[in-house]
């Protein structure tokens, strides 16, 4: 053959000539054959884009199933310690209680202590306690009077507190000891004036005893508090002074009426591990104190722990329930992720799997080669992910809970959480690899592995996923309250899956078609050409699109967690700042505090009391500022607005009588007797000896009654001293009433013919001799059936206004009022209220004022919840309650709210007070106040989820780099392909970045809407607010800046990116045809 | 086992595309004897790189036979066909991609292609060697296209197969490059007594072989071999015209086949006037 005289070489001459030759020997041509490495070393250094991928997704796969069991733990943790940590006696004690008869108290105090004790004993055997040592005491039912007979001054009273024997527990006395003998006694060291060694005097009523004083003890200090109130362990009969603590056999000398207490303290805040061994302490308590020794002194056992750890769990439900949503998302996303990214590797890898195949290689080998370096870079990057979680976790917690929250990352909840994302991750990359790596020879001998259209199985997957979509999300929207992590969970992950589908297949759809037509432009052309070639690329957009509308999700949910607490903080406190004032007798508070604050915008009176119960519980504001002062909302109300409620609460009134001077006089005529309908002469009489005439006055100390004597014709004129009006007073009522200790019914009939006074003539008051000026008046008469009543009427000749005065039963005021004061006073009602309606009166209800008489309210309204009485009272104007009852007499606090302002602008305000009388005592500022709600943990959870959720939103935006970097190649092939076609360097470049904007960006945009609409669909399920009592109507509306501030923020984050990568894209290629 | 390193009767493939169903091979009968260099050439289409996919165990034939080594690849079991391709048979695919790692250098490809295999990788590095890429350590990815073939060549007959398959080893190579790879391919061949098939467009290569046997319209329609050239009779009788003649002798011609003597046919085109049957 001519062929081989002609060719025939011993090696192949490199192409290059000599200095391609030098430039093999620089690289080791000739030289000692290469050491192998593995196959996945050599492919991790050579393209390392895959692994690192791989690793950091695997990686931020773990830390998103890690942080939310690492941080919900630490908030449920962190809740239980703050429940149960608060002080040393209150509701987490566990008392025993027995009845101690006079002089044997060790026998009932040895019952109830052996009854703690069975919980120590218990641990005794099993390991360390919860609990402190027991404490037990008797303590005496009534207070002792005790003085120092060195120093009569010396002297006080207190109830006194016996020790089991002379055990003091872990007190070590202020100074001195404790006491062991029968004429020893221990003083808290609060009392002043008594020194150890001085002697006392204790008398019990009965007796008179004389102790030694030995020591002084803490009450404040470990069980210095017990001592100084043992009852206080119960919260019953809680003495207002510390107790003298004696011996027991003092204690039985003193011969007191007693009640023995054995208390088991917790040794500390409660772990969330240690729950169910103290709910097993209180069972083991209870069933002692059902045995024999509690039996035979009929010991009671009480506490409150099982309650607090309910509503300590109840809150933990919840906390967990939000936590669960964005957690169980995320990691389906994180899923999500790596099975889209390992897909993407797996095509672009392909063939170079298949080539094992077509050697021949063993399964095994093949299996090796598939799947080695994908599945090192998922664990080590859930290895590192765990570790990284567990580090944020600490971070989180450390700034946000406090440095002694513990972080448990070895729990087994967030080991399995870790191992679920990992092996998930590891299911995901199989699943993902198996189709390219089984794709037939003869396709990847024709380059064909990247399909050039969606598969129809990703049809079928997408249509079940919108499918179910849909059922879960008409399920989560019916199915009303979200009790547990029920399917409802997965709603923003569905939501944002189903736009992402829709928004898919519309977008692969309009590419073909946009190839199809004549391009507007080269960029758009080429772009286009991308895109529709590899379809799955717009897969990522999806990607991104659940990504953010998880992250928006849960920031909207965390936005208006917070917003909910806020507002209960705002209906609490009242306003931005709750002066309580001391306001001296003959200062008008109202008037003072408008003084202070003419403008109306800064300040407000309000009188609140909040220890009665359903209408007890009274808020009087000055409704005319309550709208542009209060922080509670008037729209919380069926009233809607401040305006409108300020009118119902103090509706315009008629003009008020005001009298000056220091004497006033009242011309009656046509006297007489009356009987009231219904009743015959000879049952009711009346003896006009037994009534009085009264008119009542209101000066700025307060309301006087003018007792003007019997009626009778001629002119009744008040007794010297008490008609104290120099200065005007307002009338509050005109009328009769008994004045008789007997209180006998009456029926008056009397004209009115002139009112006086000494600086005002009967002539300048004629106006008021009129019926159209005054009206009946109900007082604190609130019975229905109006047994005291007045009738009034013009006479027709002009002569005066014609009163009937009956009381038929006796007891009560026969009056009238002038029509400057509604009545009955307008009320808006709490919703939770109980009330009972007033017969006869429409919207009529029986209430009681601040100075605790019945009065006859109207409801003008209702409200979820009022200021400072939350969602059981009423709230009346403070102007129109001081006309109606006496302020003098209000059991109610005073308060000042202020609106919000700068300390220098509320340190005039104070000082405006000041001036005129009314003192600062004590300050609640909303701020405080919502902080400390925000501590409830459905609050800190949807916080902590923000932590989840900027997780999951990294992560998508890390495998958008990611997917980006694995399948570079191609593009890099084809940007070469398209300079040789001669387009520029500079539009290539942007048709890179618009190709790889796009999709990512649409993705984002479509997130934020799929966020929002799945926050909307929801959150009314959500258990944002849990066991906080009745709550202001929730605000749900979604906050627009959070959204807004999200979506621009990952717009501009992942121009960032895809800027930064197509960059790095252009140099490589610019420089080489790189390894795959 | 068989001598034979190819053994081809009535080999059918047909395919489906777009709808419609192809006739890549109409029957070829091919016989390689072992250490034999066959070239196959052929129109584009004309089923050259189907039978090469066939017989590398790639593609299942419709019908026939295509045994190599006594192997049936149209009815072996997946095992049996990786057992072929992991010992005996040595692939060379068209373009680099199909052949080796881009991201490793030629030792890595040497080194996934053979497993631990002393002699393989002694014969793979003779041919890196020779090819002048010893020792390299750029990733092949990097290297010329002349690098890449000869890597390829080197995994290919490392592992010292039977039956070397290559699928235009020298198409993006100039002539030099070409002629010298051409070399070290029958040079390694020879010395380990392996039989090739190998498909090219090129006479060139064709004429480095001992044997060519051109493919037409999915037949084996001649062979040539240093003795002479001769056209193949098919299993269905069929004759294929010396390629010479094909584009005198136009699609539908008439020809009139007479046997002047035993074992002699004479073959004479009809003229016009002649062929007044078509009227």
């Amino acid at each position: 053959m001519a062929h081989r005289a002609r060719g025939r070489t011993d090696r192949v001459r490199p192409p290059g000539g000599r200095a391609e030759h030098a430039d093999h020997a620089r690289r080791g041509d000739g030289a000692r054959p290469a050491r192998v490495r593995p196959a996945w070393l050599t492919s991790v250094r050579r393209r390392p884009a895959g692994a690192v991928s791989l690793v950091l997704l695997s990686a931020l796969a773990v830390l998103v199933s890690v942080l939310a069991p690492l941080l919900l733990r630490a908030v449920e943790q962190v809740g239980l310690a703050e429940a149960t940590g608060r002080s040393h006696l209150d509701d987490t004690a566990v008392v025993s209680i027995a009845d101690v008869e006079p002089g044997r108290m060790l026998v009932a105090a040895s019952d109830v202590r052996s009854v703690v004790q069975s919980v120590d004993s218990a641990h005794d055997a099993g390991g360390a306690s919860l609990w402190r040592a027991p404490v037990t005491a008797a303590e005496s039912g009534g207070d002792t009077t005790w003085v120092s007979p060195a120093d009569p001054d010396v002297t006080g009273s207190a109830r006194v507190a016996g020790l089991y024997g002379n055990d003091c527990g872990d007190v070590v006395p202020v100074d001195g000891r404790c006491p062991a003998a029968a004429a020893e006694v221990m003083v808290p060291s609060t009392i002043e004036g008594v020194a150890t060694g001085d002697l006392l005097d204790l008398d019990t009523g009965s007796s008179v005893v004389e102790a030694t004083v030995v020591g002084r003890y803490d009450p404040r200090q470990g069980d210095g508090r017990f001592f100084a109130a043992p009852s206080r362990a119960v919260s019953v009969d809680v003495p207002t002074t510390d107790d003298l603590v004696v011996s027991s056999d003092g204690f039985d000398a003193l011969l007191l009426t007693s009640k023995a207490y054995g208390a088991l303290v917790l040794s500390g805040p409660l772990a969330l591990d240690d729950v169910d061994t103290a709910l097993t302490d209180v069972a083991t308590a209870r069933e002692s104190a059902l045995g024999t020794a509690g039996a035979e002194s009929d010991v009671e056992l009480r506490t409150g722990l099982p309650g607090v750890l309910d509503r300590v769990g109840r809150q933990g439900d919840a906390a967990t329930v939000l936590a669960a949503v964005t957690a169980l998302q995320a990691l389906a996303l994180a899923w999500f992720v790596v099975a889209l990214v390992v897909q993407r590797l797996a095509r672009v890898r392909s063939a170079e799997w298949g080539l094992a195949r077509l050697r021949g290689a063993t399964r095994g080998r093949w299996l090796a080669v598939v799947f080695t370096e994908p599945v090192l870079a998922v664990v080590v990057g859930g290895v590192a992910g765990g570790s990284a979680g567990w580090a944020i976790a600490a971070a989180v917690v450390r700034s946000a809970l406090g440095p002694s929250v513990p972080v448990e990352p070895t729990h087994p909840v967030v080991v399995a959480s870790a191992a679920l994302a990992l092996v998930g991750s590891v299911v995901a990359l199989v699943a993902a690899s198996v189709r390219s790596a089984v794709v037939p020879l003869d396709q990847l001998l024709a380059r064909t592995a990247e399909p050039r259209r969606l598969g129809r199985l990703a049809v079928v997957v997408q249509s079940g996923l919108a499918l179910v979509t849909v059922t879960v999300l008409v399920a989560a929207v019916t199915q009303g309250e979200v009790t547990g992590p029920g399917l409802a969970l997965l709603a923003p992950g569905l939501v944002a899956v189903l736009v992402g589908v829709v928004a898919l297949r519309v977008a692969a759809l309009a590419v073909g078609r946009s190839t199809r037509r004549p391009p507007r432009s080269l960029s758009s052309l080429l772009v286009a050409r991308r895109l529709g070639r590899t379809p799955s690329v717009l897969t990522a957009a999806v990607l991104v699109c659940v990504g953010v509308a998880l992250a928006s999700w849960s920031t909207q949910v965390a936005v208006t967690a917070d917003r909910l607490q806020v507002d209960r903080a705002r209906a609490s406190v009242g306003a931005s700042t709750a002066l309580t004032v001391s306001v001296p007798s003959d200062v008008p508070f109202v008037d003072a505090v408008r003084a202070a604050d003419p403008d109306g915008r800064r300040a407000m009176a309000a009188d609140v009391y909040t220890r009665g119960q359903g209408v007890g519980r009274l808020v009087a504001v000055d409704a005319s500022r309550l709208g542009a002062v209060s922080s509670w909302s008037p729209a919380w109300s069926d009233l809607g607005d401040a305006d409108r409620l300020a009118r119902a609460l103090a509706p315009r009134g008629g003009e008020a009588l005001t009298l000056t001077g220091t004497s006033v006089s009242i011309d009656l005529a046509d006297v007489a007797t009356t009987v009231p309908e219904g009743f015959s002469a000879e049952d009711f009489t009346t003896d006009l000896a037994d009534v009085s005439v009264r008119l009542v006055v209101q000066a700025d100390d307060g309301w006087h009654t003018v007792d003007l004597g019997e009626p009778r014709d001629g002119t009744l004129t008040s007794v010297p001293g008490r008609f104290p009006c120099a200065d005007g007073c307002r009338v509050v009522w005109f009328g009769a009433t008994s004045s008789r200790a007997t209180t006998p019914p009456f029926g008056l009939r009397l004209t009115v013919t002139s009112l006086s006074t000494d600086r005002q003539p009967a002539d300048e008051l004629a106006g008021w001799v009129s019926a159209d000026r005054w009206r009946d008046r109900i007082g604190d008469g609130v019975d229905p059936q109006r047994p005291a009543r007045a009738t009034l009427a013009d006479l027709s000749d002009g002569r005066g206004l014609a009163l009937v005065l009956i009381d038929e039963q006796g007891a009560g005021t026969a009056s009238i009022a002038p029509l400057d004061t509604p009545e009955p006073i307008p009320a808006l009602v709490a919703r939770g209220t109980p009330v009972t309606p007033l017969a006869g009166v429409r919207d009529g209800i029986v209430g009681l004022g601040p100075d605790l008489s019945e009065r006859a309210l109207a409801r003008v309204g209702a409200a979820r919840v009022l200021p400072r009485v939350g969602g059981e009272g009423v709230l009346v104007d403070l102007g129109v309650l001081d006309r109606v009852t006496d302020p003098a007499r209000s059991e109610a606090s005073h308060e000042v709210w202020l609106a919000p302002m700068s300390a220098a602008e509320e340190a005039r305000v104070v000082d405006d007070l000041s001036r005129r009388g009314v003192e600062v005592v004590a300050s609640r500022s909303l701020a405080t106040v919502a902080d400390g709600y925000r501590r409830s943990e459905t609050t800190r959870a949807s916080s902590a989820t923000l932590v989840v959720a900027a997780a999951a939103l990294l992560l998508t935006l890390a495998a958008t780099a990611a997917l980006r970097a694995v399948s570079a190649t191609g593009r890099r092939e084809d940007r070469r392909a398209l300079a040789t076609a001669g387009i520029t360097p500079g539009r290539l470049r942007r048709v890179a970045l618009l190709e790889a904007f796009l999709p990512p960006a649409a993705g984002v945009v479509l997130g934020v809407g799929a966020g929002l609409l799945a926050y909307l669909l929801t959150v009314p399920g959500l258990p944002l607010v849990v066991g906080a009592g009745r709550t202001p109507p929730p605000d749900l509306a979604p906050s627009a800046w959070p959204l807004l501030a999200l979506g621009v923020g990952t717009l501009a984050l992942l121009a960032g990116i895809v800027g930064v990568a197509t960059r790095l894209e252009a140099r490589a290629a610019d420089r080489t045809v790189g390894p795959r | 086992m068989s001598d034979l390193a190819l053994f081809c009767q009535g080999l059918v493939h047909v395919y489906r595309e777009a709808g419609t169903d192809v006739a890549a091979l109409r029957g070829v009968d091919l016989v390689v004897p072992a250490a034999q260099r066959v070239a196959v050439l052929g129109p584009s289409g004309s089923g050259k790189s189907t039978l090469l996919s066939i017989v590398a165990g790639v593609t299942r034939p419709s019908a026939g036979r295509a045994e190599v080594f006594g192997t049936d690849l149209a009815t072996a079991r997946p095992a049996d066909v990786r057992r072929l391709r992991r010992g005996t048979l040595g692939l060379m695919m068209q373009g680099a991609p199909a052949n080796l790692l881009a991201h490793e250098d030629a030792a890595g490809n040497l080194d996934r292609a053979v497993g631990g295999s002393r002699e393989a990788v002694r014969v793979g590095r003779r041919v890196l060697r020779a090819g002048g890429v010893l020792g390299d350590r750029r990733p092949v990815g990097r290297l010329t296209p002349t690098e890449q073939q000869v890597v390829a060549l080197a995994v290919a007959l490392a592992p010292r197969p039977r039956l070397l398959l290559a699928d235009e080893p020298t198409s993006r190579l100039g002539e030099t490059a070409r002629d010298a790879l051409l070399d070290l391919l029958v040079d390694t061949a020879d010395a380990a007594g392996t039989a090739v098939l190998v498909v090219t467009h090129d006479d060139a290569v064709a004429a480095r072989m001992q044997r060519m046997v051109h493919l037409r319209d999915g037949r084996v329609g001649e062979e040539a071999t240093a003795e002479g050239r001769w056209s193949v009779l098919g299993t269905d009788g069929s004759l294929q015209l010396p390629q010479g003649l094909r584009t005198d002798w136009p699609d539908g011609a008439l020809v009139s086949v007479d046997e002047v003597a035993p074992g002699e046919l004479r073959v004479r085109r009809v003229t016009d006037d002649e062929g007044g049957v078509r009227g």
